[in-house]
């Protein structure tokens, strides 16, 4: 250290320290979701995955309107065009316009995403969170119910649900996801419930008179969100997936409605004929959606991990 | 331990009798009977059918002579296949499927711990990106994409595996790498993320004051205990995988079970589709108690006997 | 200078983080003679585990990274050695125990193969050799009946006798020098005593160097010959242990003991240091204790004090030794008792 030449005497009064400041924790203090959003926004991959579900939703929304055909539109002499001005991903073999009926099947996609996230968050929330909240007995019982459910092959028995089910469609199939997919939830919320019971913010609460309407909706709800929006992220995909797979081998949405699992199908069909188009823009249509959600979702995860938080 | 062993065998017979009642009164509740979409067919050729199959009893009778039937193992006749019996559909067709679901499980877990491995020693490199991208994608492309993308490639244009069919290992390959990619994917995230927090212990640190070489340290502590968790997964792996073969035996025209069942799904072979629910339900039930149990010998602090849960 | 086993020069370590630089040493001199113990003692956040963790180089790298120094032991500097070569070092000639028995162990390896590993490495031990090491080295940190138990795995060991066997793993190759970082925090009152009297008898039987690092001044008092006084990165302080409880000079020193419960001071309230220790993204330039410091002068903001040598071994840093300051009381009796006035 260099030898302080200008160290006079005057230097030394004393001074008065105001302790309080150094009470002061020195970084501005921001709620737990600015802080996720935060981190979340230094995630690359994530935002990316962000920015291309916003495309693909707007692009379901609007897309068939961009050209002057609808998704059942057969122009016979049409047939397995190529890509064009006139037709931007082709045509299939009854001459109907590929792009319209991607972003058609993409609706489908995206709503049965988004109804299986919906609708596992809806039962998952009730089921787990009154299992995890009543304990005891109940909670026992519920719990062995669960056991026995998470045991069974969940696409298995979507398939024996879509043969029983009569009607074929997005409504069946949403209703088969539903009845299957909400175990997961339910696990994870009870989990969190427990879990969150026993933290000693939730008994300060208690011990401060708080009703318990407001213990749920103030405490354990906001607390438990992290994990429950995050495995909702992730059933997006898996719905999807599903989805595709049922029409894949014949279960899933009936002609001339189309999703990408049902033009994926047609597409293997005369994948060796050269018509390629048609089987590459249903793929990558899949793989994109389920890429986005995945690492969004993953984003999500590493976000809002209190553990993560620093 | 055997404690463990019974307790966990109970809850299988359990989960199985579930499985086998729920599927039964679904599949007992399609309105009509089996035979209606067969066209028409004289009203005494249906009623000799109908007896013939049990079903001019009532339904709890049925259910209850099809349960006596299970427990000999006997899952009926097929309504299509006059000279099969469902056992002996399954006896034909799951052994090419079994061989194609232990191939794909071989290259996940070997490729997904080892990718899953590298990426955490190498944590935040270039490697680790590659390696996690990789893994995203695995996630991200369905096997209804892959398998139609490997064929592709690797049989059309550079012609190195036979485009389908069975026969030869070459044939193999290709519908093995299909299933197995996604589930190697997801033992590869896993096993990332349990390396980075296996890395993280106090117990790594212990280790490494002791003086332990690098390789030691990773893989004498580190691995050991960061591969447990994957183990659990084998279980709901093993589930994805037997739906993906459906998908994969249809696209690559392999004479599985899988090709089989999609099949009686299309045809209405109700007792194929039932019985063919409850043997892949047992396999699955059986390979989660396997997995219960290879968990319960690995981890020693399951041993006292106290449930890990 | 032969009787220094461990010389630790100017080291500075530092974290780099998203938020930036953490300077966790900032020019930290010390020393260890053969067969002393040491401790270190500090706050949480003063670099104490950070400078134990750098002689043995258990920093993780990245983010940490050794900007300046040396770290001679036993007659060469750690920090130019390589991988292969430090690994020698680390677990033969320094053990090492550290704070939480709890997570320190592996848990799916039984103990005696924890012990073993070290021998077999260190010692060219066959494994039937080294298991029945383990079960002496067992027997010597008092595990009874350690036969059985070092087939045992380590949930099936209270935390006390964790902590014993982490000291079996430390001091199983005999070394020279045995860092211990705070390891009483995570154990009960009655068995702390048992884990310091342990140490004690073998720093004895051995003549083992210990340095330990700990908040708890009782510890220091019953085992450690000389202090280190560590505040935000630096060395604040350091001298026998007489020195510092009974000659303390720094202010912080003066916090510190104040702060110790005593129960010949009845009715007082236990003293506490307001205020909490500086960011060290951004360390001050001055002396860093200057915010909590009642006796803070305008020298101190921007000036860290050079060293003053009270005698050969007690060294401080504070402005207050400088000829021009004002003299002060030193708020404390001799030991460390309250002082009336305050």
């Amino acid at each position: 250290m260099n030898r302080m030449p200008e160290i006079t005497k005057e230097m030394f009064r004393r001074i008065e320290v105001d302790k309080s400041e150094a009470e002061v924790i020195a970084r501005p203090s921001i709620n737990f979701w600015q802080d996720a959003w935060r981190r979340l926004k230094m995630n690359n991959l994530a935002m990316f995955g962000l920015g291309l579900i916003i495309f693909l939703v707007v692009m379901a929304l609007f897309g068939p309107y961009l050209v002057p055909y609808t998704y059942d539109f057969q122009v016979l002499e049409d047939q397995n065009q190529g890509i064009s001005a006139a037709h931007w991903f082709g045509t299939d073999d009854l001459g109907r316009d590929i792009f319209v009926r991607i972003w058609n099947g993409g609706r489908v996609s995206l709503l049965i995403g988004l109804m299986a996230a919906l609708s596992d968050l809806i039962i998952g929330v009730i089921y787990g969170g009154l299992s995890g909240y009543r304990g005891g007995k109940i909670d026992q019982l519920m719990m062995r119910i669960v056991d026995v459910l998470y045991a069974l092959p969940y696409l298995l028995v979507v398939i024996l649900m879509m043969v029983v089910m009569e009607t074929r469609g997005i409504i069946t199939i949403i209703m088969a996801l539903a009845a299957t997919g909400w175990v997961g939830m339910a696990r994870l919320v009870r989990g969190q419930i427990l879990q969150l019971k026993e933290m000693e913010f939730v008994l300060a609460a208690r011990t401060l008179g708080a009703s318990t309407k407001r213990l749920l909706f103030k405490h354990l709800i906001p607390n438990s969100m992290g994990p429950i929006i995050v495995n909702m992220t992730l059933t997006v995909p898996s719905a999807i997936f599903a989805e595709a797979f049922l029409s894949f081998i014949g279960l899933g949405v009936q002609a001339p409605l189309a999703s990408w699992g049902t033009m994926v199908n047609e597409g293997v069909a005369v994948m060796l004929s050269g018509y390629w188009w048609r089987l590459f823009f249903p793929a990558v249509m899949i793989s994109l959606t389920m890429f986005a959600f995945n690492v969004f979702g993953d984003g999500l995860r590493d976000a809002l991990d209190p553990k993560l938080r620093k | 331990m055997l404690k463990f062993i019974l307790r966990r065998l109970g809850m299988l017979v359990v989960t199985l009798w579930v499985i086998v009642t729920l599927t039964f009164f679904l599949m007992h509740a399609i309105p009509g009977d089996p035979f209606s979409k067969e066209g028409r067919m004289p009203e005494a050729t249906k009623e000799n059918l109908m007896k013939y199959y049990g079903l001019d009893k009532s339904l709890p009778e049925q259910y209850v002579s099809y349960l006596i039937k299970l427990t000999k193992f006997d899952l009926g006749p097929s309504y299509f296949s006059k000279t099969q019996s469902v056992n002996d559909i399954i006896a034909n067709n799951f052994p090419v499927s079994a061989r194609l679901g232990i191939q794909a499980l071989t290259i996940a877990v070997m490729f997904g711990v080892a990718l899953g491995t590298v990426a955490a020693l190498k944590h935040n490199s270039a490697l680790d990106y590659t390696a996690m991208v990789i893994a995203v994608l695995g996630v991200s492309v369905p096997n209804i994409v892959l398998a139609p993308l490997l064929i592709n490639v690797f049989s059309v244009k550079l012609g190195w595996f036979p485009i389908a069919r069975w026969g030869t290992f070459a044939h193999t390959v290709l519908p093995a790498t299909a299933l197995g990619v996604q589930a190697m994917a997801v033992i590869a995230r896993l096993m990332r993320s349990n390396m980075l927090e296996v890395l993280g212990q106090d117990y790594i640190r212990t280790a490494r004051a002791k003086g332990l070489s690098q390789f030691a340290v990773v893989w004498r502590h580190t691995i050991r205990n960061a591969i447990m968790p994957v183990i659990t997964i084998l279980g709901p792996l093993t589930a994805a995988l037997l739906t993906g073969t459906f998908v994969v035996e249809q696209i690559f025209a392999i004479p599985g079970m899988g090709k089989y069942f999609v099949k009686s799904v299309n045809n209405r072979d109700y007792p194929v589709i039932l019985g063919t629910t409850i043997f892949y339900s047992a396999v699955l039930v059986t390979a989660n108690f396997l997995v219960d149990v290879a968990y319960g010998l690995i981890d020693p602090r399951i041993k006292v006997g106290v449930r890990g849960e | 200078m032969t009787d220094k086993i461990l010389e630790v020069k100017d080291l500075e370590v530092s974290f780099l983080t998203y938020a930036g630089e953490v300077k966790a040493i900032r020019g930290v001199t010390f020393d260890v003679k053969k067969g002393e113990a040491v401790a270190i003692v500090g706050e949480s956040g003063s670099g104490k585990s950070v400078t134990s963790q750098s002689i043995m180089q258990l920093i993780p790298s990245p983010p940490g990274v050794y900007k300046n120094g040396e770290i001679i032991f036993d007659g060469q500097d750690l920090l130019n050695l390589n991988n292969s070569e430090m690994e020698k070092v680390r677990g033969s000639s320094i053990g090492m125990i550290f704070q939480d028995p709890m997570t320190s162990l592996n848990p799916t390896m039984t103990v005696g193969k924890q012990i073993a590993e070290g021998l077999i490495k260190h010692q060219g031990l066959n494994k039937s050799e080294a298991m029945e090491r383990a079960v002496e080295m067992l027997r010597l940190v008092g595990i009874p009946n350690p036969e059985a138990r070092v087939k045992q795995y380590p949930h099936e060991f209270s935390g006390g006798m964790r902590q014993r066997a982490m000291i079996a793993i430390a001091l199983s190759c005999n070394p020279k020098l045995l860092i211990a970082d705070e390891p009483t925090t995570a154990l009960d009152v009655t068995i702390q005593a048992q884990i310091i009297d342990l140490m004690k008898d073998l720093q004895n039987k051995f003549g083992t160097s210990i340095i330990i690092i700990t908040h708890d001044l009782g510890v220091v008092a019953d085992l450690a010959q000389r202090v280190v006084v560590m505040y935000a990165g630096k060395i604040i302080e350091q001298g026998s242990l007489d020195d510092i409880f009974y000659n303390p000079q720094h202010p912080y020193t003066w916090g510190l003991l104040r702060s110790v419960p005593r129960l010949d001071s009845k009715g007082q309230r236990l003293e506490s240091i307001e205020g909490t220790p500086p960011d060290l993204l951004d360390p001050p330039k001055g002396c860093p204790f200057y915010p909590r410091c009642d006796y803070a002068m305008e020298v101190c903001v921007n000036h860290f004090p050079e060293e003053t040598k009270i005698t050969d071994d007690h060294k401080v840093h504070c402005w207050l030794q400088h000829p021009d300051a004002p003299k002060v009381d030193v708020p404390i009796k001799i030991g460390g008792a309250n002082n009336e006035a305050k």
